[in-house]
């Protein structure tokens, strides 16, 4: 039965139909407004006020937004090295599974357990895999280091400079891409075969194919991964919190850590529901701006 | 049939809302004759300390069968997060130790506690140290006990086997910044690969890299709390931030900040004083206890900190950590208050020391604690007493608590890694305080 227009047109059984639709769903209605709409609204009021969480907000209009945008010059610092992380990191990330998944995608020998070995790190906790890194990282027992001594090289400061810190970190991001890599792999595994039997007929190489066929049908794949991954990257957080706390010199100090160190540590969660709100506000505008574009690059199954 | 599917569905809406909206199971008023329950908020997560503090409440218990203690664990700074936590939810916990006093204090969310101190017919004023009271003093009120942990923090400690082998002398070890930089130049090593294998001495590790430290060391302050203003205009912390950077320019930010994260500070069995790869280090009372487990064939010695050359001779100590805070608002201050005069009893405090390690460094319990218990150890206990000054850990008497330490660290790592002068890094670093500080006054 086609509903036409909100409540007050329907007819009784159309009105019955939608209260029982809206009980069915009223576990998770309740939760979502208990736990989402209402903490996502109360934040949006405390980042009008002064709040220490220890006493009640006190309003302040808009003096937070105006501190972050015109006068905190670490948010700044802080900006840029979020845009770094996630304008280097996501590409870095959906290149390396994808190709990955190309290769995983081949009918080589072990393939499940090649598969298996790169999706572990996904599963693997993340706490746990940031105290492995730590220690691969280790500038003095490291894996990686330790090795370079035996062969009299200096240590590289993985985590000590504040001009290889970040890249530190993306290596981690791109080995963690274990759901990114399903993702892609699953949209290979969809590609019809007789594209690739047509394209070798036609005298294309693997290349062309590659370029041709195998990408622009994995385009939907890469808009998804896109964006998850950037809406991932901007709340970088617990890697980053673990292994180098936000230094050194500020160089890891990316929006999310920032934003919690205000909250929970200097006890200014007005400050920090405004940064809040001011993320969101900017990955709305890229994620946006993403969907805007994609028309011209993502091409879907069906179309002419 | 329709209308049972719908009557199913409204209980079901119904249950859903009262799980979401109903209260939160709080504490109930204790009826006449059930014992009350306080709960304590302890800092001492590690399960080497459960056993200690489950035999200290047992204790407790049985010599007072009308309080239960409840003890929740909160190791590192977890504890204010989930002190934070409480008070959000309306519930905060009857007790919680506490290093940030004043944070909380100056935010009202601290019962005074001078009525009970001076009311306490067991624990006197007279049995603490000056700088420990201070450190939990606020406003001229005072908001905790000192207690759980609180000791003196200041030793410099150098390894002998390094010393002998840089061919440095015991009878010359140093006495002032310039005298520590000259021993670093001696004893620090590097590898065949160019790397820091021995560091003579890290400036910014273990107690060393603490603000509190070098307020000691030089005799001056990071903030006031009588003209409630912060000091870090004052040209001593150029000064440090000079002798500092010297390091860093000397064996490179990179190289050396590289060392340091590669060796944890304060006494994991990682650290670079238990390793054998730093040779000086600055570091509190519980370091004796610890170097003698964790590397019982190395010896140490152990000796006043380091002050500027002008202040040659001055013997400084400090004494500080933990202090117990009741929480506005607690039903039961006075059964809180008893459980606290029996963390300070001998018997306690001897259990602490015992299975722990750590102290509470009260007048009596230092005459009665065995100094020789750990080799080194008795120099922290007699500093309390030959001490020409002896300072508070100054995280607890700053309004900014954590904010201060953060920002510390901030400045120091901007002028070793070349980004601002030492001049730049403390004129911003007071700017930034005060505007920090008069923001948390005009909200009051």
């Amino acid at each position: 039965m086609k509903h036409k227009g909100f409540p007050l047109r329907w007819t009784g059984s159309e009105r019955r139909q939608f209260l029982k639709g809206i009980l069915f769903i009223s576990p998770w209605l309740m939760g979502f407004l208990a736990f989402t709409i209402y903490p996502a609204i109360s934040s949006l009021y405390y980042s009008f006020t002064r709040y220490d969480v220890l006493r009640p907000p006190r309003f302040i209009g808009l003096a937070n937004y105006a501190d972050i945008l015109f006068r905190d010059k670490l948010f700044r610092v802080v900006l840029y090295n979020t845009f770094y992380f996630v304008f280097l990191g996501v590409p870095a990330g959906i290149i390396t599974a994808f190709l990955l998944a190309n290769l995983l995608n081949k009918n080589i020998k072990f393939r499940p357990f090649f598969r298996t070995i790169f999706f572990i790190p996904a599963i693997i906790p993340v706490v746990a895999s940031a105290m492995v890194w730590m220690w691969i990282y280790s500038p003095q027992y490291g894996l990686i280091n330790a090795a370079l001594a035996r062969l009299g090289i200096q240590a590289i400061p993985w985590l000590s400079s504040p001009s290889l810190a970040k890249l530190s970190l993306i290596i981690i991001h791109c080995w963690a891409m274990g759901n990114t890599l399903i993702i892609f792999l699953a949209a290979l595994q969809n590609i019809p075969s007789i594209l690739y039997d047509a394209a070798k007929i036609d005298g294309a190489n693997d290349w062309r194919q590659f370029w041709n066929i195998t990408i622009p049908i994995c385009t939907p794949a890469f808009l998804f991964t896109l964006l998850t991954g950037l809406i991932y990257s901007f709340q970088y957080f617990v890697f980053a919190w673990i292994l180098t706390e936000g230094g050194p010199n500020d160089s890891t100090e990316f929006y999310a850590v920032y934003l919690y160190r205000n909250a929970f540590v200097y006890f200014k969660m007005g400050y920090a529901s405004t940064l809040a709100w001011i993320l969101f506000l900017i990955i709305v505008v890229i994620t946006l701006t993403l969907f805007r574009t994609s028309g011209r690059w993502v091409h879907y199954g069906g179309e002419n | 049939m329709r209308k049972k599917s719908l009557s199913s569905l409204v209980l079901i809406f119904l249950l859903t809302s009262s799980f979401i909206f109903a209260e939160g199971k709080g504490e109930e008023a204790a009826k006449a004759g059930e014992p009350v329950t306080i709960e304590l908020y302890w800092p001492w997560a590690s399960e080497l300390n459960h056993e200690a503090i489950k035999s200290i409440v047992e204790r407790f218990e049985n010599l007072n069968p009308d309080i239960k203690v409840q003890i929740t664990l909160a190791g590192g700074y977890s504890l204010y997060e989930k002190l934070l936590t409480a008070y959000a939810g309306g519930e905060p916990p009857d007790l919680s130790a506490m290093i940030f006093t004043s944070q909380f204090a100056i935010r009202g969310v601290l019962r005074p506690l001078d009525d009970l101190f001076d009311a306490s017919k067991s624990i006197k004023r007279e049995d603490f140290f000056e700088a420990s009271l201070r450190q939990a003093t606020y406003g001229g009120k005072l908001y905790g006990v000192p207690c759980l942990e609180h000791g003196p923090q200041l030793a410099l400690i150098g390894n002998k086997r390094l010393i002998q082998e840089a061919g440095l002398n015991l009878s010359d070890f140093p006495e002032t910044w310039e005298d520590v930089w000259e021993w670093n130049n001696k004893l620090t090593v590097l590898d065949k690969a160019g790397n820091l294998d021995i560091v003579g001495y890290d400036p910014r590790s273990d107690v060393g890299g603490r603000n509190y430290m070098w307020e000691a060391s030089y005799g001056i302050k990071c903030y006031d709390p009588e003209k409630e203003k912060y000091c870090w205009d004052d040209p001593a912390w150029v000064e440090i931030l000079q002798y500092i950077n010297r390091y860093y320019k000397k064996w490179g930010p990179e190289r050396f900040d590289a060392f340091r994260k590669s060796n944890r500070d304060f006494f994991s069995p990682q650290s670079s004083i238990v390793t054998g790869k730093k040779a000086l280090t600055v570091n509190g009372y519980f370091s004796a206890g610890k170097l003698a487990l964790l590397v019982p064939d190395e010896e140490f010695h152990y000796s006043w900190i380091p002050v500027p050359e002008s202040r040659r001779g001055v013997k400084v100590a400090n004494l500080g950590c933990f202090s117990i805070c009741i929480p506005q608002g607690t039903e039961h201050p006075k059964e809180s208050f008893s459980f606290i005069e029996f963390l300070l009893s001998n018997e306690v405090l001897d259990i602490t020391f015992d299975k722990c390690g750590f102290i509470t460094a009260t007048k009596p319990y230092i005459k009665h604690i065995n100094k020789t218990r750990y080799p080194g150890f008795d120099f922290f206990i007699n500093s309390l007493l030959k001490a020409a000054e002896i300072y508070p850990n100054s995280a607890g008497t700053d309004p900014l608590g954590k904010y201060s330490w953060d920002a510390w660290i901030r400045a120091t790592e901007q002028v070793v890694f070349g980004k601002k002068t030492p001049e730049e890094a403390t004129a911003e670093l007071q700017k930034a305080s005060m505007q920090e500080l008069n923001k948390l006054l005009s909200s009051l």
